[in-house]
C-alpha cells in the first residue's frame, strides 16, 4: 500500500455491516459468518464477523457451487432442454487474499478453447472486496506462493486492516465505482504514517519449493510414497476443502419425464474419481491417489496453465485427520 | 445490474435421434444416427440417455456417417443398450483429437485392435479402404475373448476380401471356432510386420495394450512409431472436470489418441 500520500480513504469497521446491507439493495452479498460451532463461511444471511484470520471454508462454492443444475430436460412429446445459468450480480466482501489468488488459478480452468459459462457467468457478475491478511493462522505459507498475505491485484478493492478502521484501495474501474457510490460509508481522512504503516505479517510455515518438478520427475518410482500415503483414509477433506479444487462429476435426476443434469463437486481422493464401468481403475491404491493430488498441484497444472494450483492457504494441512502434510511432503520429496 | 454472458454453453447436448440399431455381441451394439456429422477418426462423442447420465463414446465410422459401437458395462451404456430407433438421446462433440491422417499416408499401417477397442479404428480402416492407393501395406490384428465378442463381423467379412492383411483371433474357440485362438499378440509371428515405414496403431484393454507394445518394441517398433487410443474416466470432455489426466495431459482434449512416447513413462498408466 502507499502511504507517501497523507490523504487516504478509510471504511471504519463500525460501519461494516451498514455498508453491507445498504449494497444488499443492489445485489447479492456474500461475507464471512461463524455458526456456533466456530466454522467460519461465506454467507448472505448472518451477522458479519470481522474477527477471522480465514474463512474455514473457501468461497469457491459462490464460483463453483457443490452441487448445481446444469440444465433440466423435459421429455415429453416435444423434447426440451433448459439451461440454469446464474446471472444475479453479487459481492463477496472479505476475501482473503489466497482465495482471490485461488479464482484465478479456476479462470484458466474454466476459459481457455471451452468457456464454461456457469462459471464464468458468476465471475463476471461478482465483484470482490478483499481483505489483507494481518494475522495469518499457523499453517498459511501464502508468501511462499506470492498469493498473500497482501494483494496487488485480483479484488476490486482491497482492504487493510488498521485496528478500528480499514484503509481502502479500489483496484479496478468496478470497484472504483463502488467507493463512489457508497461514498457516504467511506471517509477521506489525514492518517499519521506510523499509524497508517502496515504491520509486519508473520508467516511462519514454511514450503521448499526450489526443484519441485524435477524433483517430482524423479520420485515417480520412489518408495516414499508408499511411506507417506499410508496413513489416508481418502476422506477428501483436503480437496474439499482445497480453494484450488475443482474436479467435478456429473449426474441426472428424474422422476418420469422431467429431470435434471446436475454436477457435484468429486474429488481424486476417492476410489470411484477413477474407476471405469467395468471396473478397470488406473489409479486403484491410495499411494496412486494421494501422488496425483501433489503432483497435480506442484506439477501437472504447472505444465498446463503455469502456476502451481496451491495457494498456500494451509487448510488441508489444518483439517487432516491423519496430519498429512503437503508443505512437508513437497519440502523433502527427493527422488529416492 | 445484470450482465449475460453470451457465450455457447458447451455441456448442452444436440438432441438425436437413434436411426438404425444394429446387434454386434450379447452386450454390444452399434447405433447410427442419421444425421451428418463431421469428424476426425479416434474422435469420440459424450452421449446422453437423460435421466441416466452422460458417457464418452469413440466414434466407429467414418464421416460424415456417425455410429456409436457401445458395450453395457455401467449405469448409462445399460440405458443406451436399452435404446430403441426413434428414441432421443443427446450428443456432444465430436471431442478429442483423433488420429493424424495426414501422418498415415504413404506408411505401411498396423492396426491392433481388442474386442470393442476395434470400434476407434474401424473408421480409419473405412477411410484407408476408400483411398488405399495412398497407403502401403495394412495390417488388421483383432482379438475377441469368443467367437461372440468380435464385434463388426460384417466389415470382418469385408475387410477379409479387401487388399489388406487380416488376422483375427480369439481366447477361448467354441465348437465352430475354426480360426486362431489365442491372445492377440500371438498373430504377429503369423504377420511379415516390420518396422520400416510403418507406423501402429492400438485400442484395446490396458493390459492388452501393454503386450501388443512389447510385441511391436520386440519387431524393433520405436515408441513414436507405436498410437495408442486411451480410455479414462470422463465427465465433460472439454477439459475441466479433471478425471481424465494422464499426467499433465488430459485424454478428452490432448487424446484420447496418443503417440506412445507421450505417455510411455507414466508407469500406471497402462494397466
Amino acid at each position: 500500500m502507499t502511504l507517501s500520500r497523507d490523504h487516504m480513504m478509510i471504511l471504519k469497521k463500525q460501519n461494516v455491516s451498514r455498508l453491507l446491507d445498504e449494497l444488499r439493495r443492489e445485489c447479492e452479498v456474500f461475507y464471512p459468518t461463524r455458526d456456533e460451532e466456530g466454522i467460519v463461511s461465506f454467507s448472505n444471511v448472518g451477522n458479519v464477523v470481522l474477527d477471522y484470520s480465514n474463512s474455514t471454508l473457501p468461497p469457491k462454492d459462490l464460483f463453483l457451487p457443490q452441487t448445481e443444475t446444469t440444465f433440466e430436460f423435459e421429455k415429453g412429446a416435444e423434447f426440451r432442454l433448459q439451461p440454469r445459468v446464474h446471472i444475479l450480480k453479487r459481492i463477496v466482501f472479505g476475501i482473503r487474499p489466497c482465495d482471490v489468488n485461488s479464482l484465478i488459478l479456476l479462470d484458466k480452468v474454466f476459459s481457455g478453447d471451452f468457456l464454461d459459462p456457469y462459471y464464468l457467468q458468476r465471475r463476471r457478475n461478482t465483484s470482490l472486496m478483499a481483505i489483507n491478511c494481518s494475522e495469518p493462522e499457523k499453517n498459511c505459507f501464502c508468501s511462499f506462493l506470492e498469493t498473500g498475505p497482501s494483494l496487488k491485484e485480483g479484488a476490486d478493492i482491497v482492504l487493510t486492516d488498521l485496528g478500528d478502521f480499514y484503509y481502502v484501495e479500489a483496484l479496478t474501474e468496478k470497484g472504483k465505482k463502488l467507493v463512489d457510490s457508497e461514498l457516504s460509508f467511506f471517509e477521506e481522512v489525514n492518517v499519521e504514517k506510523e499509524i497508517a504503516r502496515k504491520r509486519k505479517v508473520e508467516i511462519t510455515k514454511t514450503i521448499d519449493l526450489k526443484g519441485i518438478a524435477e524433483r517430482l520427475e524423479k520420485s515417480i518410482e520412489s518408495p516414499y510414497w508408499s511411506k507417506v500415503s499410508k496413513k489416508c483414509l481418502n476422506c477428501a477433506i483436503c480437496t474439499y476443502l482445497c480453494p484450488t479444487c475443482y474436479c467435478f462429476d456429473a449426474v441426472d435426476e428424474s422422476l418420469d419425464f422431467k429431470g435434471q443434469r446436475i454436477r457435484c463437486w468429486d474429488s481424486c481422493m476417492f476410489p470411484s474419481y477413477s474407476r471405469m464401468a467395468g471396473g478397470i481403475n488406473p489409479r486403484a491404491t491410495k499411494k496412486d491417489r494421494l501422488m496425483q493430488r501433489v503432483y497435480h498441484k506442484f506439477k501437472y497444472f504447472d505444465d498446463r496453465y503455469g502456476n502451481f494450483a496451491c495457494v498456500g492457504c494451509g487448510r488441508c494441512v489444518a483439517a487432516c485427520p491423519v496430519n498429512i502434510d503437503i508443505t512437508k511432503i513437497v519440502s523433502e520429496v527427493r527422488g529416492e | 445490474m445484470e450482465s449475460s454472458l453470451e457465450i455457447e454453453n458447451p455441456y448442452l447436448p444436440r438432441l438425436m435421434k437413434v436411426q438404425k440399431i444394429r446387434v454386434e455381441t450379447d452386450s454390444i451394439k452399434t447405433f447410427e444416427f442419421g444425421e451428418t456429422f463431421s469428424h476426425i477418426p479416434g474422435q469420440f462423442v459424450e452421449l446422453s440417455v437423460f435421466g441416466a447420465g452422460e458417457v464418452p463414446i469413440s466414434i466407429s465410422s467414418a464421416p460424415p456417417n456417425l455410429e456409436l459401437t457401445v458395450n453395457r458395462v455401467g449405469i448409462v451404456t445399460n440405458a443406451i443398450y436399452d435404446l430403441e430407433v426413434g428414441d432421443v438421446v443427446g450428443i456432444r462433440g465430436p471431442y478429442g483429437n483423433g488420429r493424424p491422417i495426414d501422418e498415415l499416408r504413404g506408411k505401411n499401417i498396423v492396426i491392433v485392435g481388442g474386442g470393442i477397442g476395434l470400434a476407434p479404428l474401424r473408421s480409419l480402416v473405412q477411410i484407408i479402404l476408400s483411398d488405399r492407393k495412398n497407403y502401403g501395406k495394412l495390417y488388421i490384428l483383432y482379438g475377441a475373448r469368443t467367437p461372440n465378442d468380435l464385434v463388426f463381423k460384417q466389415d470382418l467379412e469385408k475387410w477379409s476380401k479387401a487388399p489388406a492383411n487380416l488376422f483375427v483371433t480369439v481366447d477361448r474357440a467354441d465348437e465352430h471356432w475354426k480360426g486362431n485362438v489365442g491372445v492377440v499378440t500371438t498373430l504377429f509371428p503369423k504377420t511379415d510386420i516390420t518396422p520400416e515405414n510403418a507406423i501402429a496403431l492400438i485400442c484395446g484393454p490396458g493390459i492388452m495394450m501393454k503386450f501388443v507394445i512389447k510385441s511391436l518394441k520386440t519387431l524393433n517398433f520405436e515408441d513414436d512409431q507405436i498410437v495408442v487410443s486411451m480410455e479414462r474416466v470422463m465427465k465433460c470432455g472439454i477439459g475441466k472436470c479433471g478425471h481424465c489426466n494422464i499426467g499433465a495431459k488430459y485424454v478428452c482434449i490432448d487424446g484420447p489418441v496418443f503417440n506412445y512416447k507421450e505417455i510411455a513413462n507414466i508407469p500406471t498408466e497402462l494397466k
